[in-house]
């Protein structure tokens, strides 16, 4: 999975350990999910959906795909 | 957040803990005989030959780790650490060849618990496992004491994420359990292998003190893992799940080993060490998998 999470932080001039606050999970949690290294449960997708007032679609695709697109 | 990990003060807060370490370090010890001896045969003073020997182990270690940083530079990861572990190795070597580390563990513990027997290779295991459990565990408690300050004391990796020295009240809460559960288990493996080399009348104290220091570290993993988040929690059912199959392997292996007369039976403390062997190493590489190599994956995301 591709996501948007690294410049929806860079956005809002978070750092990984404010989002990992912000969502209640480990700092590792966030840089593994920006790395492509962890794709988040469904709750957590929808939870990051949520906080960035987002479409599950918008922040998250297939590799193959543009997300958003 | 932004913190310049590779500024030069930075890197020499993790060589200074370094050559702390191996100050302490080279403190337990005392010099071999057979180095004195060489030493005195060359006409150097005694005392300036035990000075001299016990300022090795932080002349040593220091060296390998200025060697290895200015080798590595500009290398990838993978051959940074093989220099550091060949350089670390060789540093180890002579330490251990001019040295006798530790030597006033053995004597207080006999001195608490009554003599020892020669350790067995299992003994060995078990003590091997209680120390790294015991020396990580108060690494990952100076990481909850003092946050990123000690994070940077034990990082010698000159390009190492800023995002990562981030510690936070939350994560230093968990690696405050962490360290709890880390040093309990060095205890009650270190306090199994007493037992297991102390005479008959004397097991009976080391194993109250294994069995208690179990129970804590059993205990601290489970609210520990009530703390974790869902990555975490996948990392310990993964380090378990491939520890299971290495070990189930293995002593399947064993079992037809043992039958065939080529291999001693098993005891219950040699399936501790192996399957706690198993897990720490199994938990080190997925979690380091998670965590590491961050840049070839960059390419993949946004």
């Amino acid at each position: 999975m591709k996501n948007q999470l690294r410049v929806l932080r860079a956005q809002r001039a978070w750092s990984q350990a404010d989002l990992a606050e912000k969502l209640k999970v480990s700092r590792q949690t966030i840089n593994a999910i920006e790395t492509g290294r962890y794709d988040p449960s469904l709750p957590l997708a929808f939870t990051i959906a949520g906080l960035f007032e987002l479409t599950i679609e918008a922040i998250f695709s297939p590799d193959d795909v543009e997300a958003g697109g | 957040m932004s913190i310049e990990a590779s500024k030069p003060s930075r890197r020499a807060a993790g060589v200074l803990t370094i050559a702390v370490g191996a100050a302490l370090l080279s403190a337990t010890g005392q010099p071999t005989p057979k180095v004195l001896a060489r030493l005195a045969e060359l006409g150097v003073p005694d005392l300036a030959a035990r000075l001299a020997v016990h300022a090795l182990p932080v002349v040593l270690i220091v060296s390998a780790v200025l060697l290895g940083t200015a080798l590595g530079k500009g290398r990838s990861k993978m051959v940074r650490w093989i220099i550091y572990a060949l350089l670390g190795g060789v540093a180890g070597f002579f330490t251990g060849y001019c040295m006798d580390l530790l030597v006033g563990v053995p004597v207080a513990i006999e001195a608490l618990n009554g003599p020892l027997a020669e350790p067995s290779a299992v003994d060995i295991g078990l003590w091997t496992l209680g120390a790294i459990s015991i020396f990580t565990g108060l690494m990952v408690a100076a990481l909850a004491a003092f946050g990123p300050p000690a994070a940077y004391a034990i990082n010698l990796e000159p390009d190492c994420d800023p995002e990562a020295m981030d510690i936070r009240k939350a994560e230093r809460a968990i690696y405050g359990l962490s360290s709890a559960g880390l040093v309990t288990m060095g205890v009650a493996s270190v306090a199994l292998a007493i037992a297991q080399q102390s005479g008959d009348a004397t097991t009976l104290g080391p194993s109250i003190i294994a069995l208690i220091a179990g129970a804590a570290s059993a205990f601290i993993s489970i609210v520990l893992w009530n703390q974790m988040d869902e990555l975490q929690r996948r990392q310990v059912v993964n380090a378990y799940a491939v520890s299971a199959l290495i070990v189930t392997a293995g002593a399947f292996v064993w079992s037809i080993a043992e039958v065939q007369g080529l291999a001693p039976a098993f005891s219950a403390a040699a399936a501790f060490v192996t399957i706690s062997f198993a897990q720490m190493v199994a938990a080190s590489i997925i979690t380091a998998t998670a965590a590491g190599n961050a840049r070839a994956k960059k390419r993949r995301t946004a």
